[in-house]
């Protein structure tokens, strides 16, 4: 039971990150001068892990994680601040999200095991909140909060439709 | 001990986000250009404005220092003016006194001066631009210089004391307070840079050596009272009726540093009306 949840992390680690930077990386969405959508999957397979992971183990993974996706961007320490800072607030969001009689041992972050509406607030807001640090860590300044705000909501949109498609016909369990 | 262990677990977890948010900032300002150099500007321009803080805090704390220094200033002013006011008193028994605001004071600055000439002039760097008229009085802290002979938008030349054609109204202190105005006329016929004649003193009043020479303020270019010169020596020719009086002047003609201009604002009014009597008649 324990090794299945560790090999299919394992496994969605490696599967998202390839995904990630083969494919969402060469995906150009943009049309005419309107460059705003840049699709932003990897951070789900941080999101998913189960609840009960240690949380400095989730902030270690989500730095490693980061920058080797940034190896691939070409943007040193992006990705990873934008990843840690996301994992750092999924405690926050978790704890937030808590249902009333607290999680069973066995819960993970899927549809199948928390319901779709839990999923679909607990992915969104994290992944608005990972688009919006993401942008304004590559923008660095907020002279440019339109660009900022623009990127954030188009890649969020986007990323966030992508991803639930991928949850309905995979239907992880954990 | 065990306690500390606790309180390392419970925010161990804070300390290691901030940690690695840490790194990765390093890592993005060193390894990133555009992000590079949007730090390094915004962080030169907090640097600025801190600075810049800084300065005006400083300079608020020297704001005692300044202050004293003004004081002292100021203090020196009003003695000045207390002095000249007591001379002007002093120097007349009725009621006429000098009107400060009949008088206009500017300070210039000397572009180029001859003293050692028959005829000496003085040019200032202020002209017509900066306010300078003809016929304003010329002084220095110690004492006369000239009038404004000629202007120019940015120069005016300035007939020194120590020039043939000088002729300015002049009286002796002491006489003066005693009521009597022995008025004579300042001229310059000997060499000596420091040395003017005073002339036309009627030979009944009495001159000592030592007496003070002021202006007499009869006339639209000086105020009275502004100090020239001691006497050095008096002689009475034969068969002439007023003396001849060499007058030590109390400032140095080769040596002047700042200078002030002088304005009688009433001047050109005073001037037309004794213009207008002697038409008349």
């Amino acid at each position: 039971m324990n090794s299945g949840v560790i090999y299919a992390n394992l496994w969605r680690f490696i599967i998202f990150f390839l995904l990630q930077v083969l494919i969402c990386i060469r995906v150009d969405l943009s049309f005419g001068s309107f460059n705003y959508i840049h699709l932003l999957l990897y951070p789900i397979a941080i999101f998913m892990l189960p609840m009960k992971t240690p949380k400095a183990l989730v902030l270690v993974m989500a730095f490693v994680y980061g920058l080797s996706i940034d190896a691939f961007y070409n943007t040193p320490g992006v990705h990873a601040a934008a990843m840690v800072f996301s994992a750092y607030i999924k405690g926050l969001i978790l704890r937030f999200l808590e249902p009333f009689e607290g999680y069973n041992v066995d819960d993970y972050p899927t549809i199948q095991k928390m319901g779709l509406g839990w999923y679909i607030s607990f992915i969104s807001l994290l992944l608005l909140l990972h688009c919006f640090f993401y942008f304004s860590v590559e923008h660095f300044s907020f002279v440019y909060f339109y660009d900022i705000f623009m990127n954030t909501v188009f890649s969020f949109i986007a990323s966030l439709t992508v991803i639930l498609l991928i949850q309905f016909i995979f239907r992880p369990k954990r | 001990m065990k306690k500390a262990l606790e309180l390392l677990l419970q925010f161990g977890y804070h300390l290691l986000f901030l940690a690695l948010q840490f790194i990765c900032f390093y890592i993005i300002i060193n390894y990133n250009k555009e992000q590079r150099s949007i730090f390094i500007n915004s962080t030169s321009l907090l640097a600025t404005s801190i600075n810049s803080r800084v300065d005006k805090l400083e300079k608020y704390m020297l704001l005692q220092q300044e202050n004293d220094s003004l004081q002292h200033q100021n203090a020196r002013l009003i003695k000045k003016f207390i002095d000249y006011d007591i001379n002007a008193s002093q120097g007349t028994n009725d009621t006429l006194e000098i009107d400060s605001s009949k008088y206009f004071i500017q300070a210039v600055n000397i572009c180029n001066s001859t003293f050692n000439l028959k005829d000496n002039y003085i040019t200032l760097c202020q002209g017509s631009n900066n306010g300078v008229t003809e016929d304003a009085g010329v002084v220095s802290q110690n004492g006369l210089v000239g009038i404004v002979r000629k202007v120019s938008p940015n120069f005016s030349i300035v007939m020194s004391l120590l020039h043939s054609q000088s002729n300015i109204s002049c009286t002796i202190k002491r006489n003066l307070r005693k009521g009597v105005n022995s008025t004579g006329v300042l001229t310059w016929k000997t060499n000596d840079p420091r040395i003017c004649n005073l002339e036309s003193i009627p030979k009944h009043l009495t001159v000592l050596v030592g007496d003070t020479v002021i202006t007499s303020g009869y006339s639209t270019v000086f105020p009275r009272g502004i100090m020239v010169g001691k006497i050095k020596n008096v002689t009475l020719e034969k068969g002439s009726n007023s003396y001849s009086i060499d007058v030590q002047l109390f400032n140095d003609p080769t040596a002047w540093d700042v200078i002030y201009i002088i304005k009688n604002k009433l001047g050109d009014e005073q001037k037309a009306l004794e213009n207008s009597i002697i038409r008349n008649e």
